[in-house]
């Protein structure tokens, strides 16, 4: 008689995942029970203790509708509002302390020369000039036209995975951002950043990103930042996604803005570019519903070639 | 609920089954008529009305059958078949076509001027609709055609038109093909690994190919049509033919393999169809109980190829007309029809011969017809398909100038390789016939156990299940 394999481990391996489901708790306490020791075994005969990344890595939450049900927006903020009404969603933004050891050493002080969220033109087809970003951004590079500037961007790129992506740059090279920041001194570095971090928590993804910019101006001391804030989905996409609306990313915006003005930093905002009248992203000027067309990305680059002001 | 979703593998299936199988023989109708209406449920809670619909048809048409079937005298009999198709057809035709018509008369009317217009509804399409009316006329007609005696259980013929391996997305399951297992069917243990086997192959070429592939498409879609090289156009295609293929064949296997779980013999629904030298062969092995259901219940009886050169022309052209309008409420699709039509009459006028005598033409033609027919059934806004025909073949426009970004190309091949050319792997006879080789070793169980945790990873990460024929 033919044996039924597939049935036999089919079966098998889904009670053993049925079993750790149930038990999980348990297997979570001895399964760090076991790393402790055996990092305690491994500091103790004094090998290198690589463990803290782990750790730390480990401790990220894995976004989820339940990290983002933490959140207390206020949800009846409606999309259009959340730009105009600082004191709504800006409130647990400014409530994060800088207590990041490094932010509070590094900051550099220079900045008060420059005018706080003024216009930056472009003088020189965008030389010296650093993009930073996620799909947005590589848009921007592969249908907009940003000249001679270099750009550091991914598809899923992240606040909290910005250090440690590798992206291939211009001369085709991989490289990770801190070798990018340490090959050339830029005048000007543009940041946006925030979409696909809105399944984390917020107070933490704020936390993050104001870290990375703290970062990037210790390596850049010389250059201009300019914090761009998240492009709008639209309403359709914002209505159906309790992750990914503009509730969200008005409020993101808007401690982007809050750390752009409390550092001196610039900022710009694309939505005035592409929104409709109730702050949406205006449904003429995409097809996914959260990233523009290809031809409009000419318009956007322009844009910030002057300046970045309507 | 989605097949490849994980509440339906995790949740569903497991209690469906273990309460499906400690049932007692009688019962095992009993139960599959009340999970299937509970998937069924799950499936359209934000529109109740649609579970009381499919009740509603359910009962109609058993009713409707005893009459047509019960009458020994030929006359009388007719009314009964018309009344049941027309019943049939009036829940399909509002919720699917009401709004289109009323588009089309209001276009109309202000051509000609006149003033005032009909109200547009466009409704929620009850899910499965397209495929449980079409069901429920064949059994009708195959009644009245003496060609299978009536259901005379309530129950079982709720649990024929319901169940639900097949009620979503089909196939078309035809009374006559299970109509013995209906009463009496078999469950052992080789009937289980058979329908797991099937439904894990089912599901790794929906999640592992389907949907991996599906996010080409999509950025093509993103970044528009005018914004794409040529290059791009022609890979955008290539992989939504892959897409829709897996998709649908996944499916079409996984319901099979949980019909086959319980005994059931659920038809196939495609037979390799991208290796066919002719559309006409390819409609053949493409959607089989879709092609089955129009040659049965429209081409045949309308007279088929019998009555002359001119009549089966026409036949066709009926069939094609009406399978493009059964794919979608659109334009598009009537568009698309056509152009099937257009090919296999073509086919038929003579082409046939030299693609079946010389295969590498046929094979040639057919990597530029399958893409080319799809972009049809595709792209919704007729003008938006002009644009892309433009990408395609540039010397269409040669005045216009498109800008794109020039490496967009060698980024998606890049990027979507590996699904890329695993879905052309599987797209030939190969791997079935390796698996066919090697299907009662230990090795192949493991393999698909792995095939099988791959795809629960999968589905756990992406929230993404584009289904493309999930609107009918």
């Amino acid at each position: 008689m033919r044996i039924c394999w597939y049935t036999i481990l089919l079966t098998a391996s889904l009670s053993t995942a049925a079993l750790a489901h149930v038990f999980s708790d348990r297997i979570h306490n001895i399964s760090q029970e076991f790393s402790e020791y055996s990092s305690g075994l491994t500091a103790s005969i004094g090998l290198s203790n690589s463990s803290g990344a782990a750790a730390a890595s480990s401790s990220l939450n894995i976004p989820s509708e339940a990290a983002a049900s933490g959140l207390n927006i206020p949800s009846g903020t409606a999309a259009s509002s959340g730009l105009n009404n600082p004191s709504g969603p800006a409130a647990p933004a400014s409530g994060i302390k800088r207590e990041s050891p490094r932010t509070n050493a590094s900051l550099p002080t220079d900045h008060s020369s420059l005018q706080p969220a003024g216009p930056v033109p472009d003088s020189n087809n965008f030389s010296g000039v650093l993009f930073i970003g996620d799909s947005r951004t590589a848009g921007l590079s592969e249908y907009g036209n940003l000249g001679n500037a270099e750009v550091f961007a991914n598809s899923g790129m992240s606040v909290y995975r910005l250090f440690d992506a590798k992206v291939t740059m211009k001369d085709q090279n991989k490289q990770s951002l801190e070798q990018v920041l340490s090959q050339n001194q830029y005048h000007t570095i543009y940041i946006m950043l925030g979409i696909n971090e809105l399944g984390y928590d917020y107070q933490r993804t704020v936390a993050q990103y104001r870290s990375a910019v703290a970062r990037i101006q210790v390596m850049q001391p010389h250059a201009r930042l300019v914090l761009e804030a998240n492009l709008h989905v639209t309403q359709e996409k914002s209505d159906n996604s309790p992750t990914y609306n503009n509730a969200k990313i008005n409020a993101l915006n808007q401690a982007i803005k809050q750390l752009a003005e409390d550092s001196h930093l610039y900022y710009i905002d694309v939505n005035k570019l592409f929104d409709d009248e109730y702050g949406n992203l205006n449904t003429a000027y995409t097809s996914d519903g959260s990233h523009v067309l290809g031809k409009y990305y000419s318009k956007w680059a322009d844009w910030i070639r002057n300046g970045g002001q309507s | 609920m989605v097949f490849s979703s994980l509440e339906f593998i995790l949740k569903f299936i497991p209690v469906f089954f273990v309460l499906y199988f400690i049932s007692p023989g009688k019962w095992k109708n009993l139960c599959l008529l009340a999970g299937s209406l509970v998937f069924y449920f799950y499936g359209i809670q934000d529109h109740p009305f649609y579970l009381v619909l499919l009740v509603f048809s359910i009962f109609v048409n058993y009713r409707l059958g005893i009459r047509i079937g019960r009458r020994r005298l030929e006359q009388g009999r007719c009314p009964w078949l018309v009344l049941g198709i027309i019943y049939n057809l009036s829940w399909l035709a509002l919720f699917k076509y009401s709004g289109f018509l009323a588009e089309n008369i209001n276009l109309l009317l202000s051509w000609a001027n006149i003033r005032g217009s009909l109200p547009v509804f466009n409704m929620a399409l009850p899910v499965g609709i397209s495929f449980y009316t079409f069901q429920a006329i064949s059994y009708l007609v195959d009644v009245y055609r003496r060609e299978v005696p009536l259901e005379t259980s309530l129950l079982n013929f709720g649990m024929y038109i319901s169940m639900f391996p097949q009620l979503i997305a089909g196939p078309i399951v035809t009374y006559s093909d299970i109509r013995r297992q209906i009463r009496k069917r078999r469950h052992t243990l080789g009937n289980i690994e058979e329908g797991l086997r099937e439904f894990t192959i089912g599901l790794g070429l929906k999640v592992l190919l389907a949907n991996q592939i599906s996010g080409l498409w999509k950025q093509v879609q993103a970044i528009g049509y005018e914004s794409i090289s040529t290059p791009l156009a022609w890979l955008g295609l290539a992989a939504f033919s892959l897409q829709i293929y897996f998709d649908f064949y996944g499916y079409s296997l996984m319901a099979k393999g949980l019909g086959r779980i319980m005994g059931f013999q659920i038809p196939d629904n495609f037979h390799h169809p991208y290796m066919a030298v002719s559309m006409t062969e390819f409609w053949r092995k493409w959607h089989m109980t879709l092609g089955r259901w129009f040659r049965e219940y429209i081409y045949i009886p309308l007279g088929g190829s019998h009555r002359g050169n001119m009549s089966s022309f026409f036949n066709l052209f009926a069939v094609w007309l009406l399978t493009g309008l059964w794919h979608g409420a659109s334009w598009n699709f009537v568009l698309w029809g056509m152009a099937l039509f257009l090919l296999i009459s073509l086919e038929r006028l003579g082409l046939n011969r030299i693609f079946l005598r010389f295969p590498i033409a046929g094979h040639i033609y057919m990597m530029f017809a399958i893409p080319l027919t799809w972009l049809l059934f595709a792209v919704t806004d007729l003008s938006q398909t002009a644009v892309y025909l433009e990408r395609l073949f540039p010397f269409l426009a040669p005045d216009k100038n498109f800008t794109y970004y020039s490496g967009d190309f060698v980024k998606y091949v890049t990027l979507y390789f590996l699904p890329l050319a695993a879905g052309t792997v599987f797209m030939t006879e190969m791997p079935r016939k390796m698996y066919e080789r090697m299907k009662c070793s230990f090795v192949s169980a493991a393999v698909l156990v792995a095939v099988f945790w791959l795809c629960v990873y999968c589905m756990k990460m992406g929230a993404d299940d584009p289904f493309l024929y999930f609107r009918f």
